[in-house]
């Protein structure tokens, strides 16, 4: 009863959406683990970068692919300015304080996006198209948004690894204090893990705006998403934030496949359970 | 000879004297028990989805209330019988955000301390069956606009008033058309996580197996799902004749979209909302051709009208008050409206139990269509739906065949 067509059909789904969930996770689980605040608006800043992506492609006409560069540079500076301007206060006051502060921000930009592009549902009509090999079918733009993704999160990698300002965000993570005391300034790195943060976010928007239709409203469900990768995946841990996404689409589609979609959420959530089960024993 | 012509005039001057006391007594009568106009509104309070999921159809749907409003009001307000007064119109509204909480709040509040008269249901069936739970609790009559879930009126409730065609019989056209085009069809339905997708799917599901179509699978993803492409695998291995089903907006445009991509060719496939509205095809551009879905309304039908106002009125009001063009979920709460001043009118009454058993005799045809409900239920009997489907870019009305636009294309190009 095997059908080798639809288990690899399956893997190739789960691939291709689990990177969206993945890259769309990474900025959450920086500002997370550097910042130690929780981004509430994070579903509300992909959603709002997939609307730029959007309005650039109707008025422009051209590919949303070319949205990215401009995408991740609204998005530094979104988050830098966020944190210089209020971020600084925010993260020293104490953590439902920040939570309150996100969630905020959160519904005022979810009502913004809702005032500028109203309520309809929005998709981009690009590349809805997709090549078979050997009985599988691969949708153009999603592959196209694999290996997009796959370059952008390289390029982040060798950022954080590379760099001076890399090791320097790496220290803070690690040890805020320790970090401070070898003369780290803690609050430039904290601006700009959090442009680099919303900045990641904002590229996970455009994807996600190449791939799937949105309304004002999708963000929460993204958020959830990203929620569960950077738990599974390890705060402040971007490798282990983006494996996490990637396994979330495998077991979602999997579980839809030989079981019922139905199911898919609750299967993810209790991997989720198990894992952190696991996780705090190991390290007791 | 002297005393009857006498008598005569004496007779004439008093029959003139009579029949002038007469007139005049009778326009003083008039004037005394001549309608007048009540000092105090009639308050219709509902909630609406002005942001979250719902919120497309949620102000299409409010567009349409007041729009109703500013019609009734412009005629002078609602004649109830009982109290001699014409009555004009307020709406008493909040944004529920899409979400149940904010319905049971909101309800509780428009009853208890806004004290309106009576209430509209808020948009989708899942917000209108919380919110009929409330009004049911305080013996408040309900119109039940924009939500047909069956389970609405399953629950026994004896204030509601349905006006949408219920959930269940919203694939059966499509049914209906597979059996004339082709012999044994087999469907795949699938379909949101959700009370009026549920409702669907159950309704489809029953009637495709009465009319002895096999169903081949029937299955169920998540309200929050971003990606389809399981379910569509499962159904891809299938080769089914026909995908029935879906939800709202995002999940139906998704739908489409890998359905395409993950090539599942059907000969028919039908959602349930979203290829009403323009923003499908702006989502999908030529990806939508040949989708069909089922209308409550569209303006091309043409109902024999023995109540309200015309299409053609109702268009150009419409058009002139929003500078948009009216959607079936804005005809309806113009309808529900319709439904609701033809009840007063009957009953002679505001009192929400009698209003309630004014409905059960009443039989009307508007613009929107015929509306009659089951008397026990108070669900929709009369109303009668029309199937769309895109063609090049256009939306036509396809079946029923009397008052197509377009014929049908069958089967469905393939992607």
């Amino acid at each position: 009863m095997f059908n080798p067509e639809i288990f690899f059909q399956a893997l190739v789904n789960g691939l291709l959406m689990g990177t969206v969930y993945g890259i769309a996770a990474v900025g959450l689980s920086l500002i997370w683990g550097v910042l130690g605040v929780v981004n509430l608006a994070h579903g509300s800043f992909i959603i709002l970068s997939a609307y730029l992506t959007y309005w650039f492609f109707v008025y422009t006409g051209l590919p949303p692919l070319s949205t990215v560069p401009l995408s991740i540079v609204l998005g530094f500076a979104a988050g830098y300015l966020l944190y210089k301007a209020v971020g600084q206060k925010v993260v020293s006051l104490d953590p439902s304080t920040s939570v309150l502060f996100f969630f905020g921000l959160s519904l005022l930009l979810s009502n913004t996006i809702l005032n500028l592009w109203g309520p309809d549902v929005r998709g981009i009509p690009w590349l809805i198209q997709s090549f078979q090999i050997a009985e599988i079918r691969v949708s153009l733009a999603r592959l196209i948004t694999l290996a997009t993704t796959i370059l952008c999160f390289i390029s982040l990698y060798i950022l954080i690894q590379r760099t001076y300002i890399g090791k320097a965000i790496r220290a803070v993570v690690i040890n805020r204090v320790g970090a401070a005391a070898v003369g780290i300034d803690v609050h430039s790195i904290f601006a700009v893990s959090m442009g680099i943060g919303i900045g990641v976010t904002f590229f996970s928007g455009t994807m996600i705006a190449m791939v799937n239709p949105f309304t004002p409203a999708s963000g929460e469900g993204y958020l959830m998403y990203s929620f569960a990768s950077v738990v599974l995946g390890g705060v402040g841990n971007i490798i282990g934030t983006l494996l996490a996404g990637i396994l979330m689409g495998l077991v979602e589609s999997f579980i839809g496949v030989y079981f019922s979609q139905s199911i898919s959420p609750a299967a993810a959530f209790i991997i989720l359970v198990l894992v952190i089960l696991v996780r705090y024993r190991g390290a007791k | 000879m002297k005393n009857k012509a006498v008598s005569s005039t004496v007779v004439a001057a008093l029959l003139i004297v009579a029949l002038v006391a007469v007139v005049a007594g009778f326009f003083v009568y008039q004037q005394l028990t001549a309608p007048t106009v009540a000092e105090k509104p009639l308050r219709i309070g509902f909630s609406i989805s002005i942001s979250g999921d719902f919120a497309v159809p949620g102000r299409k749907q409010l567009e349409g209330f007041e729009l109703w409003k500013d019609w009734i009001n412009a005629k002078g307000g609602i004649f109830v019988k009982d109290q001699n007064k014409y009555y004009k119109v307020e709406l008493v509204y909040y944004d529920d955000k899409s979400n149940k909480d904010e319905v049971i709040r909101l309800y509780e509040k428009l009853i208890n301390e806004d004290k309106v008269d009576i209430l509209f249901s808020p948009y989708s069936s899942t917000l209108a069956i919380t919110a009929a739970g409330i009004t049911e609790k305080y013996g408040r009559l309900m119109i039940v606009v924009g939500a047909n879930s069956d389970r609405i009126f399953q629950q026994g409730y004896r204030y509601i008033v349905g006006t949408y065609t219920p959930a269940s019989k919203m694939l059966t056209q499509a049914i209906d058309i597979l059996l004339e085009k082709i012999p044994n069809p087999t469907v795949a339905i699938i379909f949101k996580d959700d009370a009026f997708a549920k409702s669907v799917a159950d309704g489809a599901k029953a009637y495709a197996e009465q009319k002895g179509v096999r169903v081949a699978a029937f299955e169920m993803y998540p309200r929050d799902a971003k990606d389809l492409s399981p379910i569509l695998t499962k159904v891809k291995g299938l080769n089914v004749d026909a995908v029935l089903g879906g939800g709202h907006y995002e999940d139906e445009v998704l739908l489409v979209r890998q359905a395409k991509e993950l090539g599942v060719n059907v000969k028919l496939m039908s959602l349930l909302v979203s290829p009403s509205l323009p923003a499908f095809y702006d989502a999908l551009k030529e990806t939508s051709e040949g989708i069909l879905a089922p209308s409550h309304w569209e303006p091309q039908t043409k109902p024999n009208i023995n109540y309200g106002p015309t299409i053609n009125e109702f268009m150009t009001q419409f058009r002139q008050k929003w500078n948009s063009e009216p959607s079936y979920h804005s005809a309806a709460a113009f309808a529900a409206g319709l439904y609701l001043t033809a009840a007063i009118e009957k009953g002679g009454t505001l009192d929400n139990a009698k209003l309630r058993q004014a409905f059960n005799d009443l039989d009307i045809t508007t613009f929107y269509g015929r509306l009659k409900i089951d008397p026990v239920t108070g669900n929709q009997v009369g109303h009668e739906l029309v199937l769309l489907q895109w063609q090049k870019g256009q939306k036509q009305v396809v079946w029923p065949k009397d008052v197509a636009t377009a014929s049908l294309v069958f089967p469905k190009p393939s992607w």
